[in-house]
């Protein structure tokens, strides 16, 4: 069931694959991703320094 | 309950303890640059390798540069991670042309894999390409793994080390654990997987006719079926030696290809438990205090006995609102609450699975742990609540537990009215605020994203496919899963949604590394201390009593924090079946 369902699993022709990625690879969503973990990463770098601090 | 169910279970316990010394002693030896038999293969190898990344050996570092480093190779590896999931299309050894997998699933994906939880909200084998399972998914199952061992021999030499401000360096570290262990047991793991029938190869998926064909909803005929294939036995071997438990396929450690005979089972489950067990020993063999290693792998050993035993007895009772349905063991069939198991496992099988794999923070399954009884349900949750220190994940099973025993220490130390000491060094106020720190994140991320997900129908309960408290515990049982690394799943839940795919992204992040930040800090700080000679008045740390106390320790947390969201899940739902409810 999960074969047939899946959203994830579509097999798109080779040529609307590569219009789909080169189309959105420069989007908002990839950047948010990528900024979204390099801010949650910079967090933890304060947090090492917060902690090195408190002693 | 069958005597040949005991049996395994016993045999399992054995097993782990006869490995822990050998292992525990090797890894000794190689994190403190003894020589090993494996020298003469993995030392030319350790020289290229830091030759070609530049890397002093020499060197060591603070807990402050240890952490930075590991913080920085998580980062730099998760965003890798992230671009190869986004190109797979473009890129060999994709013979099902699969397309590039979404930005949030590929940012789940990626925080998963980096934080060795795995938690899987795709269909591998319809979403990943080889490529992408090989050099994405493989890779971080041996780093993830590697980064938590590390770790934990960090702690322990903080806690060894005398005043001295550094812990190690993280980049000989993490080279040793990968090239004198994970590397080679990895490959002797997977010829013994294939010996048991697990595929390896890079073959297009096979298509076979089914032999009774079938009509699907819409009425079609599906006479055939799509037999997925691929270098399975490789990336198994060190999905469960490294605790990771992100299978190749969705099935996971039940299908047939992942995990075909009771013998793979076994050794699967003993290879969770082998790193955690041993490192109990590498603890009392690096600290000059091999009793006190013992005393921790006892204390681990009664609580994984505590659950396991509960998780059996509940799989074998079966479900009493089954009327007129044979639950009882006899020759022919195993009895009690067979619904998502596998026949060839039975339900000690399965049971011992999903105790081990929650201990641990594995996550792979033989079983669906959303299919068990709600009190068989229940211990595989309160494992992972408890933070996986039941021997617990590679390293990161070790570090946790360490922290539950600082704390126990403390509570020692309150209990006679002076100041708390471990091994020597003085317990004080900074490393109390920092094992509070390590211990409190926990339930905070699974807690607090679970009550936003649970008030929010549009994009929190619509998810869930049983009402109830049944669909608390999966909405429960993910963040819980999520946040302790785990990486199983409760199953019933739509979990590829923007919203859980990341919220579940932030809360493994949260779950690895704000317990890890403050871990090293304690390390450090231990370090930097001198020894002070035990006195009368030391509480031994070597002993039954110590043992008891740090177990009552971590289930008196644990149930303090988590009882009220337990009593609203499977509790609840346990009595409503015992009244003969049903949602």
């Amino acid at each position: 069931l999960a074969w047939q369902t899946c959203s994830s699993c579509k097999v798109l022709p080779r040529e609307k694959q590569k219009e789909l990625f080169w189309g959105r690879w420069l989007e908002m969503r990839d950047l948010l991703m990528i900024a979204f973990a390099v801010l949650m990463f910079l967090l933890l770098f304060g947090y090492i320094r917060g902690c090195d601090r408190l002693r | 309950m069958t005597g040949s169910g005991w049996l395994q279970i016993l045999l399992f316990l054995a097993c782990v303890l006869a490995i822990t010394k050998p292992l525990g002693l090797y890894m000794a030896r190689f994190f403190e640059h003894e020589r090993t038999f494996f020298d003469p293969v993995a030392r030319p190898v350790e020289r290229l390798v830091y030759r070609l990344c530049c890397v002093d050996e020499k060197h060591e570092m603070r807990w402050t540069e240890y952490g930075a480093a590991m913080l920085l190779f998580s980062l730099v590896s998760m965003l890798l991670l992230y671009l190869l999931q986004r190109i797979q299309q473009f890129l060999p050894l994709n013979p099902q042309h699969l397309a590039a997998v979404g930005q949030e699933l590929a940012f789940n994906t990626a925080a998963s894999f980096t934080t060795n939880t795995n938690w899987q909200a795709y269909t591998p084998e319809t979403t990943m390409s080889y490529l992408t399972q090989m050099v994405g998914l493989a890779y971080h199952n041996f780093a993830s793994a590697a980064v938590g061992v590390s770790l934990a021999i960090a702690f322990i030499r903080g806690i060894a080390r005398r005043q001295c401000k550094t812990l190690g360096n993280f980049w000989v570290d993490m080279t040793r654990v990968t090239l004198w262990l994970l590397l080679p047991v990895s490959f002797v793991f997977a010829l013994v997987l294939v010996s048991q029938g697990v595929v390896q190869n890079l073959r297009p998926y096979d298509t076979a006719r089914i032999v009774e064909p079938q009509k699907a909803a819409d009425g079609t005929a599906i006479t055939t079926q799509i037999i997925a294939q691929g270098p399975v036995a490789s990336q198994e071997a060190i999905k469960m030696f490294g605790t990771n438990g992100g299978g190749f396929f969705n099935a996971n450690s039940a299908h047939p290809f992942e995990n075909p005979t009771p013998l793979s089972n076994f050794l699967q489950m003993l290879s969770i438990f082998a790193i955690s067990a041993g490192l109990t020993y590498t603890l009392g063999r690096i600290t000059h205090s091999q009793r006190h290693g013992w005393a921790v792998w006892a204390a681990m050993a009664a609580l994984f006995v505590v659950g396991v035993t509960t998780a059996y007895w509940a799989e074998s009772r079966g479900n009493p609102l089954l009327h007129g349905v044979a639950q009882t063991a006899s020759a022919q069939q195993n009895g009690g609450n067979m619904e998502g198991k596998e026949v060839r496992f039975g339900i000690s099988g399965s049971a011992l699975f999903a105790t081990v794999t929650t201990d641990a923070s594995c996550g792979a399954v033989n079983g669906m742990h959303d299919s068990f009884t709600p009190l068989g349900g229940m211990v595989t949750l309160v494992n992972i609540m408890l933070g996986e220190i039941v021997f617990g994940g590679v390293g990161s099973g070790l570090y946790g537990a360490l922290i539950f025993v600082v704390l126990s220490v403390f509570i020692a130390g309150l209990m006679v009215g002076r100041t708390p000491e471990y091994l020597g060094k003085k317990i004080e106020a900074f490393d109390v605020k920092m094992a509070m720190l390590a211990i409190l994140i926990l339930p905070l991320a699974i807690l607090t994203f679970t009550a936003i997900s649970l008030v929010n129908p549009s994009f929190g309960t619509s998810a869930i496919s049983n009402p109830g408290p049944h669909g608390l515990t999966q909405v429960l049982y993910a963040y819980t899963s999520a946040a302790g690394n785990n990486g199983s799943a409760f199953a019933g839940l739509g979990a590829n949604t923007v919203w859980y795919n990341l919220t579940l992204g932030v809360t493994m992040l949260i779950g690895r590394f704000f317990i890890i930040v403050p871990m090293l800090a304690l390390a450090g700080n231990l370090a930097s201390k001198k020894y002070v000679p035990p006195s009368l008045g030391t509480f031994p740390v070597t002993t039954a009593t110590f043992s008891m106390l740090l177990i009552s320790v971590i289930l008196i947390v644990g149930a303090l924090t988590f009882f009220p969201a337990l009593s609203l899940g499977p509790v609840l739902e346990h009595l409503q079946m015992q009244a003969g409810k049903v949602f």
